[in-house]
């Protein structure tokens, strides 16, 4: 963070238009590192969006009912359109979709590490569709004030369309934990596996989290990694206990003076490891990726042939 | 080729700006943009425009001004290309150079279409309020470069406020077929399970949820307090 400290009026103008609630918008003047960190957000985010379709992509052929199938359908397409959404997004700032692309398929690129996990079974699928995209809305909430237009705008859309992602996702596990036994049980065993990793999705706390006050000062973040955890933790703790399941979490407590639920520690060391690369799924993701690049080349070579023989 | 998508949700709204796809021709690039942005069912029409044939203002509101002797104090205001030439070379970051070889493209694209007085069509952000599109159209100006087109403009749709102006000459646009629209469209409308009000129940249920939980902690609290 260079330029924080050198104030010229270029910047000065830059953040006074964001203080007053502007967007900054392609072909504005913005500092360097604002468009390096906005770079490194939205291709993270669109590389998320591109690499979760793969845990639950591995799960419609399997789907219990037609209309959990055409349900599991449209949500992967969904997270396949926002995936192109955030690189259009991106490219406004000069970067190009295949730089972005390359960089994913050579394994350079990062993604949210909550994708590295594997989807053992049906459970698992409605697990991710209420915690996982739910925590992921609260984050594009904040996200959807960025000062930057294109993310903006990029975020308000994809929110609009990702409530009923969280919402299938909820629907059934709620089913799931008013049913049969073994029923209830996939459901526990689903929110002991992806708990952990779920409040880990909002990133390392504030105090180990070098670029937020960059990033909240030009509107890019406009709530910290702690703040829209605790709006998650205190939205689906309570969801969560009233269908009776046992959130895996000795020292979660309700904090009666602040009215907020408290989490235990998380295992930051693993989450790093995750992220570094050795996750459980790391490895099958990525190959994965490249085989369905690999698959759908002949596509690729066809489109160019018919629109250059035109 | 990268194209600009335009969409149409109702039939008397303007075709809107909501991103761009990638596609080697026209007709493709509409094909991508009603998968990416058309799975919900508001939409009519689409707009395709290759990004070359787009001259694009971006404005500092601070210079915003409808007449035409201040836009000329100001070249600034009008485009970016002299901003991204001024600099320092040492200053010229990737992004300058980007734009400066967009602005090369467009004007070979121009050139190649001829200079002689052609209808372009006007698009424009008039506001500054969370949206998830971006310019909408505003209607035809007549000009024989881009630039003129865009003077054009701010004297014909001047409003309060404008803060971005998109000029491409209307041959360049690719349009949906009228007749094709309703199978184009229309089978999003019967998708209903995209839509987060087919999920009513879940809402209702996790209020009383929270409601409940919420009851059982404050007759803790009370418990405790006494």
């Amino acid at each position: 963070m260079t330029q924080a400290t050198d104030i010229t009026p270029k910047l000065a103008e830059f953040e006074a238009r964001i203080a007053r609630g502007e967007k900054i918008e392609p072909g504005d003047w913005m500092p360097d590192d604002y468009r390096k960190q906005l770079i490194r957000m939205i291709s993270q985010h669109a590389h998320s969006e591109i690499v979760g379709m793969l845990p639950e992509g591995n799960y419609i052929t399997r789907a219990p009912s037609l209309r959990r199938k055409m349900v599991l359908i449209a949500k992967v397409q969904d997270e396949g359109g926002h995936g192109q959404y955030l690189y259009h997004a991106a490219e406004t700032l000069g970067i190009s979709r295949d730089e972005m692309e390359q960089a994913l398929l050579a394994g350079k690129a990062k993604y949210s590490s909550i994708f590295n996990y594997p989807t053992l079974n049906w459970a698992d699928i409605g697990m991710i569709g209420w915690l996982v995209d739910g925590a992921a809305i609260k984050n594009q909430t904040m996200l959807a004030h960025c000062s930057y237009g294109p993310y903006s705008r990029a975020m308000v859309r994809i929110c609009a369309e990702e409530t009923f992602h969280q919402r299938q996702g909820k629907e059934m596990i709620v089913k799931y934990a008013q049913g049969t036994p073994n029923q209830r049980q996939m459901a526990q065993d689903a929110l002991n596996r992806w708990w952990g990793p779920v409040l880990m999705m909002f990133g390392p706390h504030d105090s180990d989290s070098p670029n937020s006050e960059v990033l909240i000062r030009w509107g890019v973040k406009t709530q910290s990694n702690d703040t829209v955890r605790q709006l998650f933790l205190d939205e689906v703790v309570p969801e969560l206990m009233a269908i009776g399941l046992q959130i895996p979490d000795p020292q979660l407590r309700f904090d009666a003076a602040s009215k907020h639920w408290k989490h235990g520690p998380i295992d930051w060391a693993h989450f790093w490891q995750v992220v570094k690369g050795n996750g459980p799924m790391n490895k099958e993701r990525l190959a994965a990726r490249n085989q369905a690049h690999n698959d759908g080349a002949w596509v690729r070579d066809a489109v160019t042939a018919y629109a250059s023989r035109k | 080729m990268r194209y600009e998508i335009f969409k149409q949700d109702a039939p008397n709204q303007p075709h809107s700006n909501v991103g761009s796809v990638h596609a080697p021709d026209a007709e493709m690039a509409l094909m991508h943009a009603r998968d990416v942005y058309g799975r919900r069912p508001n939409a009519v029409s689409m707009w395709a425009v290759p990004e070359a044939a787009i001259y694009a203002t971006s404005r500092e509101p601070e210079v915003l001004s409808h007449e035409p002797e201040a836009v000329s104090r100001e070249p600034e205001a009008v485009s970016r290309e002299p901003e991204a030439l001024s600099r320092e070379p040492e200053a010229l970051s990737r992004e300058a150079e980007t734009q400066s070889s967009k602005l090369m493209a467009q004007s070979s694209w121009l050139k190649a279409h001829g200079s002689r007085l052609t209808s372009y069509a006007v698009f424009r952000k008039t506001s500054q309020r969370r949206s998830m599109t971006y310019v909408a159209y505003a209607g035809t100006v007549e000009a024989s470069t881009p630039e003129a087109a865009v003077t054009a403009a701010m004297r014909k749709f001047s409003s309060p406020e404008t803060f971005v102006w998109w000029v491409c000459p209307e041959a360049a646009i690719s349009k949906t077929e009228a007749e094709a629209a309703p199978s184009w469209f229309e089978p999003a409308k019967d998708k209903v399970y995209r839509q987060q009000s087919y999920y009513g129940d879940v809402a209702r249920q996790s209020r009383r949820q929270r409601a409940e939980i919420a009851g059982k902690l404050s007759g803790e609290e009370a418990q405790d307090d006494a």
